[in-house]
């Protein structure tokens, strides 16, 4: 009996040990909410997945949503070729011509001066004032 | 000595900054203290922790009580603690009183904020010095309680919130595990990357500011401030202190629950609105008159959201564990650091200790004299345009997720995939609280465990025959999850679908 209660420690398996137990609590969990998410549909007569539910809200604006993921990965990749200050400058105005979806000129000069000051100060902030390095 | 270290104008310079920007995250919706304090992070490399802890508790009072602006003004909400401002704040603008709503608002807020500071400098040496002798099984139960407690006030999503602490456990465990430098839980490719696990600044800065992102692009970013034309209606009451005669009881009652769940790990600002509220209804003469621009509730509500703030940063500074994610988001600015929180920070650090007060002082005091005497033209922030913000708010993303650890590349890269988390979590309605508590307890609780496991040759006795704290904890464990359950089937058939 007292044996069941006693958990070994190995040291050469050691990283695996707690892993396994939080792994375990996880399916478990799942489980269980699983199990009674579907009995409580069965009860209510419910399909499984609701006929009116949809993964992304009504009328979502998928150019802004994908435009922006996009664009932050190309900032990101950029950052490395073009240094911080230049990628920046670019991503942070393209940026907001997305956000604001127009191309009246005077939006696009409010999106150029913000993403100029913006980074300028960040830029002058961080690697001049702090001396801290940016990509 | 200590207080002119503390006591310097750059430092109350910075504390203003942080309540500016606080107030403005705040009151603009869909932006939160949390954002503000995790974007703001980065900046705080260059600052002592003096310094930096002035600018993010400013950041902490501002972004708690700028969100009662537009609840009041526009009936939305600017963080979730303002929830239930919104009720009785908003009818009084319709009446024309804005301004009187405001001001009762900004008042209750500071009382709340002062009331949860006197906890907070009372009970936090108290609970350290208990926590002082515990070992590695106590500070274990300790953590589950954490985990159980943040489940039994997560309304009718128990599991699911253990679930989500357990998830952001399993995160924290990658990379190496320090006893005999093995990696774990790793895909091959990622091996050098993740050597160290995930940073914790891009995890907080992808889950609360990027994922945010994310949601209101997919919504297009559409101007939320319709309903203007009520906010300028003048000719109703004006404000004068005695609105609040016979508010006594409620303002302390309310500043105190509002502490209380601020104590309680994982429970953000949205319970204790609700709960201040529903209790100063349930005590109240006039219950029928709650919801019509009574100032009673809007009382109730302000002053239990400031209340919080103090609440929160009692398990932090005594045990190491976050009240609610704007506390979570402090303990990477420790970290940022190199300074980990626990039961000996007072002792050890008496200069932070003494700092997180009086900064805490002179931000609610400071977000009094700035938003009650100028609230007409502190109110106008909500018509700054979230388009403009955001590329801002990116920029600063990026500068912390690359500073996080002095320029790794992958960690900007990290901040992408908790962003899309972030987003992915809000969609399926999973709660990202627990997920970053547990993140950020992770890899303690393992230390913990084996430690306690390996202090007793492996027997699991030792978490109940450790002593008398061993067994308290239980109870309060037990405790926490029978109250879950009971509450769950109370609740159920309220709930419906």
């Amino acid at each position: 009996m007292d044996s069941f209660f006693k958990l070994e420690v190995q040291y050469s398996t050691s990283h695996l040990f707690f892993p396994k137990i939080v792994i375990g609590i996880l399916v478990v969990l799942a489980v269980i909410m699983a199990v009674k998410y579907a009995l409580a549909r069965a009860r209510g007569k419910q399909p499984l997945v609701s006929r009116n539910w949809s993964f992304f809200v009504k009328d979502a604006d998928f150019f802004m949503l994908f435009g922006s993921l996009g664009l932050f990965i190309l900032y990101i990749l950029a950052l490395k070729p073009l240094g911080f200050l230049v990628s920046s400058l670019i991503f942070i105005f393209l940026f907001n011509l997305l956000f604001c979806r127009t191309f009246k000129l005077k939006s696009v000069f409010i999106s150029l001066i913000i993403s100029v000051i913006s980074c300028v100060l960040v830029w002058y902030l961080f690697s001049v004032v702090f001396n801290i390095s940016l990509p | 000595m200590e207080l002119a270290e503390i006591l310097t104008f750059g430092n109350f310079t910075m504390g203003f900054i942080g309540l500016l920007v606080g107030i403005l995250f705040g009151a603009i919706p869909g932006m939160t203290a949390t954002m503000a304090i995790a974007v703001f992070l980065p900046l705080t490399y260059a600052y002592s922790l003096v310094t930096s802890l002035f600018l993010l508790l400013g950041m902490y009072v501002g972004g708690i009580s700028g969100g009662l602006i537009p609840a009041i003004l526009i009936n939305i909400p600017g963080t979730p603690s303002s929830i239930t401002t919104c009720f009785d704040g908003h009818p009084m603008t319709l009446r024309g009183e804005g301004e009187r709503a405001l001001k009762i608002g900004i008042t209750s807020s500071l009382v709340g904020g002062l009331i949860s500071l006197g906890c907070l400098a009372l009970f936090t040496p108290l609970l350290a010095q208990l926590a002082i002798n515990f070992s590695a099984v106590e500070k274990f139960l300790v953590i589950i309680f954490a985990m159980t407690i943040i489940a039994a006030l997560s309304k009718g999503d128990m599991l699911l919130s253990i679930f989500m602490g357990f998830f952001g456990v399993l995160v924290a465990l990658m990379g190496t595990f320090d006893d005999n430098n093995k990696l774990r839980l790793v895909p091959y490719i990622f091996r050098r990357e993740l050597i160290y696990g995930f940073a914790l600044l891009p995890v907080l800065i992808g889950l609360f500011a990027l994922g945010q992102m994310f949601e209101e692009a997919e919504g297009g970013m559409k101007k939320k401030t319709v309903k203007d034309a009520n906010a300028q209606k003048q000719g109703g009451r004006k404000f004068s202190f005695l609105d609040f005669k016979g508010q006594f009881v409620n303002l302390l009652r309310s500043s105190l629950l509002g502490t209380l769940i601020g104590v309680m790990p994982g429970v953000g600002g949205s319970a204790a609105c609700i709960v201040a509220y529903s209790q100063a209804k349930t005590f109240s003469k006039t219950p029928e008159k709650f919801g019509t621009g009574h100032v009673e509730g809007l009382v109730a509500s302000e002053s239990a959201n400031n209340g919080l703030t103090g609440g929160a940063l009692i398990p932090l500074l005594s045990m190491g564990i976050p009240g609610d994610s704007t506390t979570a988001v402090l303990v990477g600015a420790f970290a940022l650091q190199g300074l980990q929180i626990g039961p000996l920070f007072i002792q050890e650090h008496h200069v932070l200790w003494t700092t997180v007060l009086i900064a805490l002082l002179f931000c609610n005091i400071m977000m009094f004299v700035t938003m009650f005497f100028p609230i007409k033209y502190i109110a106008k922030v909500i018509y700054i345009p979230r388009q403009r913000l955001y590329p801002i708010i990116l920029l600063m993303c990026i500068v912390g997720a690359y500073r996080a650890s002095n320029g790794v590349m992958f960690d900007v890269w990290s901040l992408i995939i908790f962003g899309l988390m972030g987003y992915l979590f809000a969609k399926f309605k999973l709660p990202s609280t627990p997920f970053l508590i547990g993140f950020i307890l992770g890899g303690d609780l393992e230390k913990y465990f084996v430690d306690a496991l390996k202090g007793n040759d492996g027997a699991l006795s030792i978490f109940f025959t450790r002593g008398p704290i061993c067994w308290v904890l239980w109870l309060l464990i037990a405790g926490s999850i029978a109250y879950s359950f009971y509450f769950n089937k109370k609740q159920a058939p309220l709930d419906g679908d």
